[in-house]
């Protein structure tokens, strides 16, 4: 137990392991060896990966109220406004964990992608930045290193989306994952300073900025986007960027979102449409790793209704299976994206392996009994009150997991496809870094099971297994249905697709139009505005207008004091004074 | 004869140690740019250690922390009065970093113009050394005057017309405002009645026993500190300025001359004032609003980086002013730290952006791209900038933001409308820099192959080391040791 203790209390070194090993990797990286390069990016995160899992434990067999000391960095904080503390909870410790079983798969996944491409050493380095920010988030105990870690998570997403992509993009990967995540830093922030107008406007700047973190209604306009990033960076931006991130976050909050008046209500419902439009926008899709996005969104959204069912339990292990689950299949779905010509061979697909055989132990992850996801529905539905929000829940729940199975099986179908058409991974590890993501979500849920020896509570009673059940069933159903539909409709890659079905995807990948709009609308509202405020405002009404007729009118009073000088009005004046009397003169006469 | 102490040396070597340089200057012959380069060099350099060593001498100190006096024109009241308090302390630390990497880390637009330029940068840090020391009302107009000065000859030495343009936009609009200025100041002097005095303490003592004569005295400094602020609607000269004039005027402009105007407002109208502006406030709020939003939509239709930088540093002065209106008689520390967040950034970010666009040859964003792979230390260090220009915590500007934004909690739509502001301008920065960082890296188009130069990255280095430690310990800036 000290030893469980001491990996507890040394909680600053979750962040600082990975901050150094990158600091170290983009100052010297240039000049490593390949293997000394792995080495030290796989540090980076085995390290503080063999203290979560300590920590973790300590906070499992340890005593109820296990405390850690704090690291409080108070001097020159301006009384405390700008304090840095850490600590680390229970919460934290499990957050922590996921991130960076995440983080070691797709570190994998990107070191065998990247191995030979130059500037590798700083996208790795850009991996373990991205680590580090979340274990500053996840241990933050005052609000400078939470909004540290929130922000620094999205900037290094955007940096990692955008880093392989080729000019011809246009710097276009990311950026809006990158803007809507700067007004979600924004709201946070608004958020903190809104104590002195009440909690109830506190919880709703908090709650708008997590909805934007998780992608939901009407905030989702940046998913398809950030899903045409490289698989490591997705799996990443989704997974511990944008679902963790805000599911963790939610979670601190909760006491405080729950308090305000219909906010609960209004998260609940948020996630509801949330489910509903990424079946939608899902099912719509032609390309694996936006259905993939889509299905992120579907998985928030179910997260947000387990909080306003009020069962945060639900929410942490749906949180779970979804960062290890689909995190897993975007690993395996990932196409890397650098053009085949710069990577030197063929852009990497899948083996015959995952499209088989190992799709199969995710699909399975996600649905399947005894999954984390399986006992996360249960625990849900069988939370859900008897009213419209619960029955919409359950109802909802069913439609996710039919939705899951049809869209899992054309992923399947599609990675048969890639898999023939282009040259597999040279190595193996990538296979086996997402494989073993899908193959810890049945574990764990086994081990929680077995941990709590099969106790009901776990997956929701009896009303929670036959939902879960049921939904389950409708997952095979899915799978089932579309499995037999294609073989009537072979499956159409992109690049073949009929006018209609363009415009239909066109329509899901940008949310069905409303994600679209919600960008679009301030975007080109506030273009206009600005060009009238550069063009009209500053250099027509002020420059031109303003400034100019008053150059003009001093110039003019100059020319006049000119004349004058000259004697040329003089001269007009007596020549005038003279031409009027002899007028008046010849008109008496 | 009263003994003058070594802080007191330190107090009166800050405005006269460039002067001294820049007298040194004009004595060597134009070819010699060697020697006036090091010469340069090491008076700006003096000056920022000097600064240095009082910012130790004085740290913690609160209200005034240092002042020496001597009459000078006794009939009138006007003394050479220096001083400098904590928001004195910290905008002399500003205009003494920002001088130093100016003279280090720019050149001139032709070898043959290297005498000039160091020798005008130097007199742009004396006058604005000047303006942050001076304590009596006449030194102080004086010296703010006299700024102008080489900064019109610093600005009209672009490469083309517009430089000639913008620096006399920026003369024309600043002696009109500074008459008004000066009416200001006799109304004010005649005001606080006899013996006449130009003493700061002095008159706003009596000042404050004839509360109703200074409102509308007040109302006359005002436009001369919002056109140096570039604030909505005398912000035109500004980005004009900054994309057609050379790199070393765009990096004192926005980061000397901006704040400076804001610490005008502080220094004489929160100091004779006080906390009876007489609807000032809300006027002034207004304006930073308008100037902030203004900026931060303006900046997002620039296709010009120089010019998008520019709407970038408007924004922030907006900010400034926001938090500057709500402190200006009371805690200025917001404004104060905003003003010394933006202009160390915005500093930076020209720059950063003066090599760049001087190495690629354009200014346009979409036609420079790749420094990410060319240039990753260097791009790197431009980010500090970055991210303190958008608020994001760790920073400089993070601080400013979130003491400002704190400033005005109690009123909701200032607030928002400020935050909206934040978002806006952080959105552009951030595209701007995301897009010529990423792309492919085409050598042929750059100018050499030695860009930067070590000394503008080591100065790059220094200012984002700065823009950091004020981002996560802000109380060693402000000397608050809390």
């Amino acid at each position: 137990m000290e030893y469980l203790q001491l990996a507890a209390n040394g909680h600053w070194l979750l962040w600082l392991v990975p901050f150094t090993m990158a600091l170290t990797g983009s100052g010297l990286g240039a000049g490593m060896p390949r293997r000394l390069l792995t080495l030290l990016a796989l540090a980076g995160l085995l390290l503080p990966f063999c203290q979560s899992i300590l920590a973790v434990l300590f906070f499992l067999l340890g005593p109820a109220a296990a405390q850690v000391p704090q690291l409080k960095m108070t001097a020159f904080s301006l009384d405390g406004r700008f304090a840095l503390a850490f600590a680390l909870d229970a919460k934290g410790a499990w957050a922590m964990l996921l991130c960076l079983t995440v983080a070691l798969a797709a570190m994998v996944h990107a070191l065998a992608s990247v191995a030979r491409l130059a500037g590798r050493h700083r996208y790795l380095a850009l991996i373990l930045t991205f680590v580090a920010s979340a274990g500053f988030l996840f241990t933050a105990q005052s609000p400078m290193p939470l909004l540290i870690g929130w922000e620094g998570l999205a900037l290094c997403g955007a940096f990692l989306a955008g880093f392989w992509e080729p000019e011809a993009g246009g710097g276009r990967t990311g950026m809006r994952w990158l803007i809507f995540q700067r007004a979600s830093g924004v709201l946070l922030v608004v958020g903190f300073l809104s104590r002195q107008w009440g909690e109830t406007w506190t919880a709703a700047f908090v709650l708008a900025a997590l909805a934007v973190r998780a992608g939901q209604l009407p905030f989702h306009g940046w998913i398809p986007g950030s899903t045409r990033a490289p698989a490591s960076t997705t799996n990443l931006v989704h997974g511990v960027g944008s679902l963790l991130a805000a599911t963790y976050l939610m979670d601190q909050f909760w006491p405080l979102i729950a308090s305000a008046p219909y906010l609960a209500e209004i998260a609940g419902f948020v996630g509801a449409a949330g489910v509903s439009f990424g079946i939608l926008a899902g099912f719509q899709q032609h390309r694996s790793q936006t259905v993939l996005g889509w299905l992120f969104m579907v998985q928030g959204g179910l997260i947000w209704m387990a909080f306003a069912v009020g069962d945060p339990v639900a929410a942490r292990l749906l949180a779970s299976s979804g960062v290890l689950v689909l995190g897993g299949m975007m690993l395996a779905m990932g196409d890397f994206s650098v053009s085949p010509a710069a990577l030197g061979r063929s852009a990497s697909g899948l083996g015959k392996f995952f499209s088989q055989r190992g799709l199969l132990v995710l699909g399975a992850a996600m649905a399947l009994p005894p999954s984390l996801n399986f006992l996360a529905l249960g625990r849900l539905c069988g939370s859900a009150p008897e009213s419209t929000l619960g029955w919409l829940i359950r109802a909802l729940t069913g439609v996710a997991l039919f939705g899951f199975g049809w869209m899992f099986q054309r992923m399947e179908a599609d990675a048969r496809e890639i898999a023939t058409s282009v040259h597999q991974i040279e190595s193996r590890w990538p296979r086996w870094a997402a494989l073993s993501l899908g193959g810890l979500a049945v574990t764990a849920g086994l081990g929680v099971l077995l941990a709590h020896e099969l106790t009901p509570a776990v997956y929701g009673g009896s009303a929670g297994l036959f939902w879960a059940s049921l939904s389950s069933g409708l997952a095979v159903l899915g799978w089932l249905l579309g499995r037999a539909l294609s073989k009537s409709r072979p499956h159409r890659l992109t690049g073949r697709l009929t006018a209609s079905q363009r415009t239909m995807d066109r329509v899901a990948s940008t949310g069905l139009g409303l994600g679209e709009m919600v960008v679009q609308f301030p975007l080109i509202s506030l273009r206009l505005l600005g060009v009238v405020i550069w063009r009209g405002l500053g250099d027509f009404i002020i420059d031109t207008l303003v400034l100019g007729t008053a150059v003009r009118s001093i110039e003019g009073i100059g020319t006049a004091l000119r004349y004058l000088q000259n004697g040329r009005i003089q001269r007009y004046t007596l020549m005038t004074v003279l031409a009027t009397l002899l007028l008046i003169k010849w008109m008496q006469g | 004869m009263a003994v003058v102490t070594l802080t007191e040396i330190l107090l009166l070597a800050l405005p006269i140690t460039p002067l001294v340089g820049a007298f040194l200057v004009s004595f060597f012959p134009a070819g010699a740019c060697r020697r006036i380069r090091a010469l340069g060099w090491t008076f700006a350099i003096a000056t920022l250690a000097i600064w240095v060593a009082l910012k130790f001498s004085l740290f913690s100190g609160q209200g005034m922390l240092v002042s020496v006096e001597w009459p000078w024109v006794q009939s009138l009241g006007i003394s050479l009065h220096f001083a400098l308090d904590e928001t004195g302390l910290m905008m002399a630390g500003l205009v003494t970093l920002i001088s130093a990497a100016a003279v280090v880390g720019t050149l001139p637009i032709l070898p043959e113009l290297n005498r000039s330029h160091v020798l005008f940068l130097l007199l742009a840090e004396a006058g604005m050394l000047g303006v942050v020391t001076a304590w009596d009302l006449m030194l102080f107009v004086a010296f703010w005057e006299v700024t102008l000065i080489p900064f019109f000859f610093l600005m009209g030495r672009g490469p083309s017309l517009g430089g000639v343009n913008a620096a006399t936009r920026f003369i024309v609009i600043s002696v009109a405002s500074s008459v008004l200025m000066w009416v200001g100041v006799l109304l004010v002097v005649q005001a606080a009645g006899l013996p006449r005095t130009f003493d700061l303490i002095e008159l706003s003592r009596r000042l404050s026993q004839n509360q109703a004569a200074i409102p509308s005295a007040m109302w006359l400094f005002v436009p001369a500190f919002l056109v140096r602020m570039a604030a909505f609607p005398l912000h035109t000269w500004f980005p004009v300025a900054c994309a057609n004039v050379p790199n070393a005027a765009s990096v004192l402009l926005a980061g000397g001359v901006l704040p400076l105007g804001g610490f005008g407002l502080i220094h004489i109208l929160g100091r004779l004032c006080g906390p009876q502006l007489g609807g000032m406030n809300e006027w002034l709020v207004w304006v930073g609003v308008g100037t902030a939003l203004g900026g931060g939509i303006a900046s997002m239709v620039q296709r010009d980086l120089k010019r998008l930088l520019a709407n970038v540093c408007l924004s922030q002065m907006g900010i400034a002013l926001i938090g500057l209106s709500y402190s200006l008689g009371t805690d200025l520390s917001a404004g104060a730290m905003m003003l010394f967040a933006s202009g160390i950034a915005g500093a930076t970010l020209f720059l950063f952006a003066g090599v760049v666009c001087r190495a690629r040859g354009s200014q346009r964003v979409a036609e420079i791209s790749g420094l990410w792979h060319s240039h990753p230390f260097f791009a790197g260090l431009a980010f500090t900038a970055v991210a303190s220009a958008a608020a994001i915590p760790g920073t400089a500007g993070f601080v400013g933001v979130m003491l400002v934004l704190d400033g005005t909690a109690n009123h909701q739509v200032i607030t928002l409308l400020s935050a909206g502001a934040v978002l806006l301008t952080g959105a552009s920065v951030v595209w701007a820099y995301r897009r010529i960082l990423g792309g492919s890296h085409h050598p042929a188009v750059w100018g050499g192959p030695s860009w930067p130069r070590k000394r503008q990255a080591v100065i790059l280095a220094i200012l984002a080391v700065f823009i950091l430690v004020c981002g996560l310990w802000p109380g060693l800036m402000m000397g608050v040791r809390s």
